[in-house]
């Protein structure tokens, strides 16, 4: 047989981590509901899209929380004894043997004895099993209610509202979020033609093909409000039509452009080069990412390698515009496209 | 035998002694089973109890069993007013010796036995009350200035009558202090009434064999004291003749509107010995949080002075007692 005195400690330590790790598990479940709901609210009130990141660190706070006070307040080996005394209904034998360890007295031996042969037989899991804490499903239901009501004001949210005039426009679930991060909802609808896209951001040549090329969006060319356009022009001895009439829808096309790319997931730099491609009246010097204020400010890379390969495409760029003959809406779209990506 | 062994042994004994007192007991005495436990274990705590009850109950013949069945020198004083210190404690009577002279012997008393009954001792004045003191605490007997030590074991079982006071002294406060618990005899129920009657009125008469000698009972009276107590437990026990005093903090509102005065330390230490004995009779060499409850009413109902409105309002002691219970948790 063991020795009595380490079959009661043994037992009453392993016992004193399973009653922490079952405290803290207690409060998990009122800590961890509560961050649920903490997050949804966060997600329903921030500008910030609630990412994955966001609740794995709701979770790990919930639980750093719950962790906390078992970590800070190590119950002693008596407070231990006595719970295990209360929990098994053993009339303060194991308090009682504990205070006894050290003790040579016969009478002492005896107790110590058999507080041993009790404990002995002792598996913690089963003294101090997982138990739901007291508040627990009033805080389970008041997740499950702040994750329905989450969801359903998404679905509202989400959903394609009529313009006024009952032209039966329809909105972007990529815009509806962007209204919910704060941008104002486009009004443009979506037009046909694709803006260039993070992966497509690339500083090259105009490489579409006729039939791609019809399908751009028509750029708004204006030297007014284009400095590097006004450069390119004074440079170029080619005559340049500056078609002032459809500025005002291209501008809209182009504006839709940038939210339906917005809603791919696309980056802010995606959406700055179809904004800037599309219209939106922003120079060299403006900030290109104010057309997406509310979002993410994503800034074009900025790095010696980038800046080399710009200038390089840019240059290319440049030329076949001067060489080749194109039309005047797709100068400017280049054009726009490398003030866009300006490091 | 390691001296382990021999603890444990002692403590097998101890437990079938007295499982075989009480079985004695029960032969005579009917029911009331809690009641035969705390006087058995007030008599191998060697204290003193005062048993109270109206007439007729058997509390008599409880204690007089107890001393057949444990073989003990057992004494009687029928308490009346007219009762003399010197008819308790016994006296120096003038004697002729056989050399043709005279000298003072002294006489023992009935105080000098194993087990003395002071029937209705509220009858007795004060001061053959007062003779009963040294006797109880000491453990000895003082007379014309020659002290004589009591036999051991000694036990001092007083009944009283609680509903006739005319003619009655009142113990005193320090008296009633004296005693180890104060233990109330209930009316039996039906079942225990039939069981009376049927042993009492026919014509067979039960008789108590001899459970133990008195040998035996003196080895085990050190054993109680051996028993252990957890720092836990004590600080109970404290706790609970503490919060008897109306003018400490932690005394609940009952204790400070009708208490006058709380349990003393010698509650306390009535309280441990008590719970010790209830620990080694329920196989354990420890005292455990309900061995406290099971003693506390007893050792505490007499050691609390209630006040005027406490009398008034008709609260018991043993209710305080029950309150304070409760109020930690041991209800």
């Amino acid at each position: 047989m063991n020795d009595p005195s380490v079959t009661i400690l043994t037992t009453v330590a392993r016992c004193r981590v399973r009653m922490q790790l079952v405290a803290a598990a207690r409060r998990a479940g009122i800590t961890i509901p509560l961050a649920i709901v903490a997050v949804e609210l966060f997600a329903g009130t921030s500008a910030v899209a609630p990412g994955p990141l966001i609740a794995i660190a709701g979770g790990a706070l919930a639980l750093a929380i719950a962790a906390l006070p078992s970590i800070l307040r190590v119950p002693s080996i008596r407070t231990s004894a006595a719970e295990i005394d209360a929990r098994l209904r053993l009339q303060d034998r194991t308090v009682t043997a504990v205070q006894l360890l050290d003790d040579a007295d016969p009478m002492a031996r005896l107790v110590v004895r058999d507080a041993a042969t009790r404990l002995s037989m002792v598996s913690p899991g089963r003294v101090f099993p997982f138990e739901a804490p007291v508040h627990f499903r009033s805080a389970v239901a008041g997740a499950l209610g702040a994750t329905v009501l989450f969801v359903v004001m998404n679905a509202v949210r989400d959903q394609p509202v009529a313009p006024p005039d009952g032209s039966g426009g329809i909105r972007s679930a990529g815009a509806a979020q962007s209204g919910r991060m704060g941008k104002p909802p486009s009004t443009a609808q979506v037009g046909e033609g694709a803006a260039p896209s993070a992966v497509a951001a690339q500083p090259l040549a105009s490489s579409q093909t006729p039939a791609a090329r019809e399908d751009l969006p028509i750029g708004h060319e204006s030297a007014k409000n284009d400095p590097s356009g006004q450069t390119l022009a004074r440079s170029e001895s080619a005559t340049r039509t500056i078609d002032a009439a459809p500025a005002a829808a291209a501008r809209d096309v182009g504006a839709a452009a940038g939210a339906r790319d917005s809603a791919r997931g696309a980056t802010g730099f995606a959406a700055r080069t179809a904004a800037a491609a599309g219209g939106v009246s922003g120079t060299i010097d403006a900030n290109p990412a104010d057309g997406m204020r509310g979002t993410a400010r994503y800034a074009a890379p900025a790095s010696a390698a980038y800046r080399d390969q710009y200038r390089i495409a840019s240059d290319r760029a440049r030329s076949a515009v001067a060489q080749e003959r194109l039309p005047a809406r797709l100068r400017t779209y280049v054009k726009r496209y490398f003030v866009a990506i300006h490091p | 035998m390691t001296s382990i062994d021999t603890v444990q042994a002692q403590a097998t004994a101890f437990r079938a002694t007295f499982d075989s007192l009480k079985a004695e007991i029960g032969r005579v005495f009917v029911g009331h089973s809690a009641l035969v436990d705390h006087l058995l274990v007030c008599f191998f705590c060697q204290g003193h109890a005062l048993v109270e009850g109206p007439p007729g109950l058997g509390k008599t013949l409880l204690i007089k069993t107890l001393s057949d069945a444990a073989d003990l020198r057992f004494a009687r004083v029928q308490c009346t007013p007219d009762l003399m210190p010197a008819d308790v404690t016994g006296t120096n009577i003038l004697v002729d010796t056989p050399g043709g002279q005279r000298e003072f012997v002294f006489q023992r008393g009935p105080i000098f036995a194993n087990i003395v009954l002071a029937d209705e001792i509220n009858r007795a004045t004060p001061r053959t009350q007062a003779a009963f003191l040294e006797a109880m605490q000491e453990r000895r007997v003082t007379v014309f200035g020659v002290t004589h030590p009591l036999d051991v074991p000694f036990s001092v079982f007083a009944t009283q009558n609680p509903i006739e006071m005319e003619g009655t002294y009142p113990l005193p406060e320090a008296q009633l202090d004296r005693f180890f618990f104060k233990l109330n005899v209930p009316v039996p129920g039906v079942a225990d009434m039939a069981e009376i009657m049927a042993r009492t009125t026919g014509d067979q008469q039960t008789r108590v064999n001899r459970a133990v000698d008195l040998d035996t009972v003196r080895s085990m009276l050190g054993l109680i004291r051996q028993v252990r107590i957890a720092d836990e437990t004590m600080r109970l026990v404290l706790m609970l003749v503490r919060a008897t005093h109306p003018d400490v903090d932690e005394a609940l509102p009952e204790v400070k509107q009708y208490v006058r005065y709380g349990a003393s330390p010698r509650a306390a230490q009535a309280i441990i010995l008590a719970a010790k004995a209830f620990a080694l009779v329920d196989g354990r060499y420890h005292v455990a949080a309900e061995d406290v409850r099971r003693v506390a009413v007893p050792a505490l109902n007499h050691r609390l002075i209630l006040n005027f409105h406490g009398e008034m309002e008709r609260i018991t002691a043993t209710s305080i007692v029950e309150r304070v219970l409760a109020a930690r948790g041991h209800a």
